[in-house]
């Protein structure tokens, strides 16, 4: 059964509980369903709205949501940074729903820069027992480039994009030649303050906190589009170091492109989240890695 | 802002009230696209909702079965329930308070829709019709273009078929054949718009059908008086955000869209050509 709430600053956030019939909303853990960038709350391609009518289906109540100024929330005057503000508004999400359901137990699940919003909740509220990252930060690596320009160099509105000067090209060649971030000193940039300027190594280092902590955690990537980021790179050392501990699931969907646009990766992503409800988050066996 | 659900119990639809000033007594119901244009443009329409209800229209901007909030999968939708669900969303609204009128507004194929049922309504005295789908089997075809060519652009190959099963899919959403079936006849003609109903028409530079169609019905109701209908030419060139790819990360709003609607709905005045 699904219902409207406005809660939040002022009350002007539009959020929408799924509560399975017969359920005690305390029950289970809810899931969270974080925007993805600007997207609304019905997520890339609806998604958020199917996932949560399949995760209701195993019994699971969800809250797909909008953040200030996102799809049907109104602006607020915050006064936070865009990043804490986005934490702060999940915690606010969490608990509204203790006040209003009894909720007690929280897994979020974002998509994008949802994914990363998701994890960095999740360290800092104990509430949160699961994480699902669907596409959350991986590294761009030179052979993204390299896959993502080699469909356009057999173009030729490619070429004539160079020549006529409208080609990002140059520009991002420039840019690869600029130090990364993992090589600058620890006083360039205060990581601590602002979670969005973290290096791709802080970024792994803080998955795996929140997999030692016993967070289940599920790392969902796709595949499809022109090798979108060097997933496989950023999650080796993740595997290495947490090869033995089940609170850490990693999952590459093939084919599917960053916003699971195609039915059949729909699909694929709403079966792959079924099994990790079931194994995972309900506390049964599962297998970790399906790579 | 009220988000609430209404309509009957197995086809619930998701709707978001703005109340506006309680004297003025023309309500307005928003269409949305269908598909991906949907996901583009719902910036778009809430904007406009949230402008037109400044100007103290009580406005009812709602989902279809089957898409958005609304109950029900893509697989379930079907072009006459859209329609039903529009008298639905119309009736809700007037349900809340009293209403002298109703002016429809729609978007692409909410465009093409709310001419279909505003026609039919002598309550509804204004349309209007923003980059309007003039014939259901060329936008179908469009529809299949543009997933093989995003097919086409994502994987390098054509290798993944729209076709699945009866069904179709439009990059993400899936269709039954009775829907597309429906959309293929979907015929916009100037007759559709009744002879006390005013209209406005912002029409895309590329929209030749649309500009055709307006100029036929401009010319096939020169009985009514003059201004009756507006023609307003969209040639920003980057104002249509239901192209825009998702995943930009640019909420591209047309204001100067937003503004033209809601100066002719509130004063009947507006940039025509």
């Amino acid at each position: 059964m699904e219902s409207t709430h406005l809660f939040g600053q002022s009350f002007s956030q539009l959020g929408i509980a799924n509560l399975p019939e017969g359920q005690e909303p305390g029950a289970t853990p809810w899931f969270l369903l974080l925007n993805s960038g600007i997207l609304p709350h019905h997520g890339p391609n609806r998604i958020y709205v199917s996932m949560a009518r399949r995760l209701a289906g195993q019994g699971i109540p969800s809250f797909r949501f909008d953040f200030s100024g996102i799809g049907d929330s109104d602006m607020t005057a915050g006064i936070l940074p865009q990043g804490n503000w986005l934490l702060a508004e999940t915690v606010s999400a969490m608990d509204f729903l203790m006040q209003e359901f009894g909720a007690r137990r929280f897994v979020l699940c974002g998509i994008c820069s949802g994914a990363d919003v998701a994890r960095e909740v999740a360290l800092a509220d104990d509430r949160v027992s699961g994480v699902l990252q669907i596409d959350g930060y991986a590294e761009p690596s030179s052979g993204f480039y390299l896959r993502s320009y080699a469909s356009q160099i057999r173009r030729i509105r490619s070429w004539k994009k160079l020549f006529q000067g409208g080609s990002n090209l140059l520009p991002l060649l420039k840019s690869l030649l600029k130090k990364r971030p993992e090589d600058a000193t620890s006083t360039t940039v205060d990581t601590r303050d602002s979670w969005l300027t973290l290096s791709p190594k802080e970024h792994s280092q803080r998955i795996l906190t929140a997999v030692e902590r016993g967070i289940s955690t599920f790392l969902v990537y796709s595949s499809g589009s022109p090798a979108y980021y060097n997933h496989k790179k950023f999650v080796r050392p993740l595997i290495r170091s947490a090869r033995h501990n089940p609170a850490l699931r990693i999952q590459l969907i093939a084919g599917a492109d960053h916003g699971f646009t195609l039915n059949c990766h729909q699909e694929q992503l709403f079966d792959a989240v079924e099994d990790w409800v079931a194994t995972s988050v309900l506390n049964q066996a599962s297998e970790q890695y399906h790579w | 802002m009220q988000p609430f659900f209404f309509g009957s119990s197995c086809t619930r639809l998701f709707g978001i009230h703005y109340p506006g000033d309680p004297a003025v007594q023309q309500g307005i119901v928003i269409c949305p696209p269908m598909g991906q244009e949907y996901i583009r443009s719902h910036r778009t329409l809430k904007q406009l909702a949230i402008r037109l209800a400044d100007a103290g229209f009580p406005v009812l901007r709602f989902d279809y079965f089957a898409s958005g909030d609304s109950a029900g999968d893509s697989r379930e939708a079907t072009v006459r329930q859209w329609q039903r669900d529009i008298r639905t969303a119309i009736e809700e609204l007037r349900g809340r308070r009293y209403l002298e009128s109703i002016t429809l507004i729609g978007l692409r194929l909410g465009a093409s829709l709310a001419a279909s049922v505003g026609g039919t309504l002598s309550f509804v005295d204004k349309l209007v019709l923003w980059d309007p789908i003039i014939s259901g089997s060329e936008y179908l075809q469009q529809l299949s273009a543009d997933h093989h060519q995003w097919i086409l652009d994502i994987h390098g190959c054509p290798s993944i078929a729209g076709d699945i099963g009866d069904n179709q899919e439009f990059m993400g959403f899936v269709f039954n054949r009775d829907f597309i079936s429906e959309l293929q006849q979907l015929e916009l003609t100037s007759s559709a718009i009744a002879g006390h109903q005013e209209s406005m028409l912002i029409a895309s530079d590329d929209n030749t059908a649309a500009v055709n169609w307006f100029k036929q019905l401009q010319s096939t109701t020169g009985g009514f008086q003059l201004g009756q209908h507006r023609l307003t030419k969209n040639s920003t060139g980057v104002a249509k955000p239901w192209q825009k790819n998702e995943f930009s990360d640019k909420a591209m709003v047309p204001y100067d869209n937003i503004r033209e609607i809601v100066d002719w709905i509130h004063t009947g005045q507006a940039a025509g050509v």
